[in-house]
């Protein structure tokens, strides 16, 4: 039993953190309508890919990673506001392709992965010690 | 130096309890990866068996075992014999396994997984602790008290 298991473990909680990150900038960018330099481009989803990292010494797959941060493709949200500065000829607006309930989905998932792996270090690390103990 | 000619039982005992250890440390491994890797899609589940194996070896003594050179007399046959057994050449080697397909496109149930973690561990812990008081009676054989 070699300490590297914690890596692995290690390896899921940096991934969860990181789509808890892109989770919380989609949260947050739900009404972005204009982009850094205040030209009008709505916001678009980021969706984290995960992929497995495979260990070049064993040739064996030990742990996890981002593999990519891509953009939703999907359709923007129209919103009906004539008054709105860029509004089209019919009076919508593009709203970002951002959904709430996904991105809570999402957001519970990546919490009990985070907690899955954490209970994961905690049962190895009192495998050692006990290991430790003979 | 060979030490089952010595003490023929007892090293066997200490030899199982290793194999023990390094087949539930690899599964521990495994377990770990297949947690890590519950959003991976296209992951393949990995799995470590070696009970089954360990079990043929200690249940079939007519095929795996040999006897020791001075076997003791038994007068009954449900008391303890001196046989020993070999247990050279079990491996417990990580396989994979494709399991069924659920939303993320792997075959990983978490809750499954976690259970056969703090099963291996308790199990483990077991084991670890038998070593220990297997070390701690060869410490009083030694000191005589």
């Amino acid at each position: 039993m070699d300490l590297n298991i914690i890596d692995t473990a290690a390896s899921a909680l940096l991934a969860e953190r990181t789509r808890m990150d892109i989770v919380a900038g989609n949260l947050a960018n739900i009404n972005t309508t204009h982009d850094a330099e205040g030209n009008y481009d709505p916001y678009r989803r980021k969706i984290v890919n995960f992929g497995s990292v495979l260990d070049q010494e064993s040739n064996k797959i030990n742990g996890v990673h981002v593999s990519s941060i891509e953009e939703d493709p999907s359709e923007f949200k129209m919103i009906y506001d004539p008054s709105h500065p860029n509004a089209d000829e019919a009076g919508y607006i593009k709203m970002p392709n951002v959904a709430v309930e996904r991105e809570m989905v999402d957001m519970l998932s990546a919490k009990s992965s985070y907690q899955a792996n954490i209970k994961a270090i905690q049962v190895f690390k009192s495998m050692y010690n006990a290991a430790l103990e003979i | 130096m060979d030490y089952s000619e010595i003490y023929p039982q007892k090293v066997d005992a200490l030899s199982t309890m290793e194999l023990a250890l390094t087949g539930l440390g690899n599964r521990t491994k495994a377990l770990t990866n297949n947690i890590a890797n519950v959003n991976t899609p296209g992951y393949q589940k990995q799995k470590v068996e070696f009970e089954s194996e360990l079990k043929k070896l200690i249940r079939n003594p007519e095929d795996n075992s040999r006897l020791s050179d001075i076997p003791l007399d038994r007068t009954h046959d449900k008391h303890l014999s001196n046989t020993v057994y070999e247990i050279t050449d079990l491996v417990s080697n990580i396989g994979t396994e494709a399991g069924a397909q659920f939303g993320s496109g792997n075959g990983i149930n978490i809750d499954q997984e976690m259970t056969e973690l703090a099963k291996t561990g308790m199990r483990y812990k077991g084991v670890a602790n038998m070593t220990k008081r297997y070390f701690d009676n060869m410490k009083s054989i030694i000191r005589g008290s």
